[in-house]
């Protein structure tokens, strides 16, 4: 009997934990695998990457990000233009209902600009999204000098917008 | 006595024997497939019909020694047009260079140089380049030089770039993401075209160098 009270009280407190650990993610919005490219100290910018979850029944609009770490954060892509890749920035970034919409490198990104020092490998750091009608979602991104997948130049959800 | 011992050798003759077949197949099937022209093609690497000669160039590595046409020849070289103020494509290009680098086996290991060309000298000095450079690899190389140099170099290597400034007067270059491969003749040989994909990139880098060294 109070063993069994036990492993309920035990099983409560590590689902509270895995709750506070998954932090302000809600159940209609959610970020996955989001990380920081770090580069050389010293270079002003960087790229930060991310998949946004919407499981809610509306589209939802990303108009802004910012970051502990940044002066400002822009949503940029990256596309082809005749053989020439250009990063442009876009005003919005809009989530279907039901769908993953993820960030990779050569494609959309979020960029981090005016960092006071370069994230390390190791490092974390905070990412918030505003949206049109929502609340605000938070992340913590990990520094890594590369994607996982690292054979391969480009991101597998990489659209060209031509 | 004597035929057990002729049995003895005819089974570690036969042991042998299969051994041989074995080891054969084996070597056999883990030896890299050459591909044609064609499928080489049709797998990313675009190879010139005749390496073309570059001529005469005049830049800068980010040792500050001069970098020029002697300076590409005696091993096999991939370029990569881009500049340090570029944080998505360049840094994920160059990551994927050094990862490439990483999975080579054997002869292909031996000696290809990797060298990231500025296509934005003014802001990439000497200085700057040996900053950035090494870090996604100790061994590649960071090229500037005088903008129309680097500029004429690029137009010879059918990697064109161009300079954008925007509203603000803050400016960005536009460049391929396409990497060149020069052979140690220190000629034109072809070019990995963008998307690159590090298996693809493999086993065409070693058809071509397979070819070559024909
Ligand atoms: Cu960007």
């Amino acid at each position: 009997m109070i063993k069994k009270g036990m492993v309920i009280g035990l099983a409560s407190v590590i689902s509270l934990a895995v709750a506070a650990a998954q932090g302000e993610q809600d159940a209609v919005l959610t970020i996955e695998n989001a990380w920081v490219r770090a580069l050389p100290p010293g270079q002003p910018n960087t790229a930060a990457y991310l998949t946004l979850v919407n499981r809610g029944g509306e589209a939802v609009v990303v108009e802004s990000v910012s970051s502990d770490v940044a002066d400002m954060v822009e949503i940029h892509t990256t596309r082809n233009a005749d053989g020439l890749m250009r990063m442009a920035q876009l005003p919005s970034l809009e989530v279907a209902s039901g769908q993953r919409l993820a960030l990779a490198p050569g494609g959309t990104h979020l960029m981090l600009l005016g960092l006071e020092t370069m994230p390390v490998a190791g490092d974390t750091v905070q990412l918030c999204l505003q949206f049109a009608s929502h609340r605000d979602v938070c992340t913590s991104a990990v520094v890594r000098k590369s994607s996982d997948r690292s054979d391969s130049q480009g991101g597998q959800n990489h659209q060209h917008h031509q | 006595m004597s035929q057990s011992r002729n049995i003895k050798l005819t089974i570690a003759g036969v042991l042998l024997f299969i051994t041989v077949i074995v080891a054969g197949f084996v070597y056999r099937i883990s030896l890299p497939r050459i591909m044609t022209a064609s499928e080489m093609s049709a797998n990313g690497l675009y190879l010139l019909e005749t390496p073309r000669n570059i001529g005469e160039f005049d830049l800068i590595d980010h040792y500050g020694n001069p970098f020029n046409s002697s300076t590409m020849e005696g091993q096999w070289t991939l370029i990569f047009f881009g500049f340090t103020h570029c944080p998505d494509i360049c840094p994920t290009t160059m990551t994927f260079l050094n990862a490439f680098l990483e999975s080579l086996e054997g002869t292909e290991a031996e000696n290809p140089q990797v060298v990231m060309v500025s296509v934005d000298p003014a802001r990439d000095t000497v200085q700057q380049l040996a900053d950035y450079v090494p870090y996604f690899n100790p061994d590649f190389t960071g090229v500037t030089g005088e903008f129309l140099d680097i500029h004429r170099f690029a137009t010879k290597l059918n990697t064109p770039f161009r300079k954008v400034t925007d509203e603000d007067g803050s400016y960005q270059v536009d460049h391929s993401s396409n990497i060149v491969l020069i052979n140690p003749r220190g000629d034109y040989h072809g070019f990995f075209r963008a998307p690159l994909d590090l298996a693809k990139m493999k086993v065409t880098y070693r058809s071509a160098r397979f070819i070559w060294g024909r």
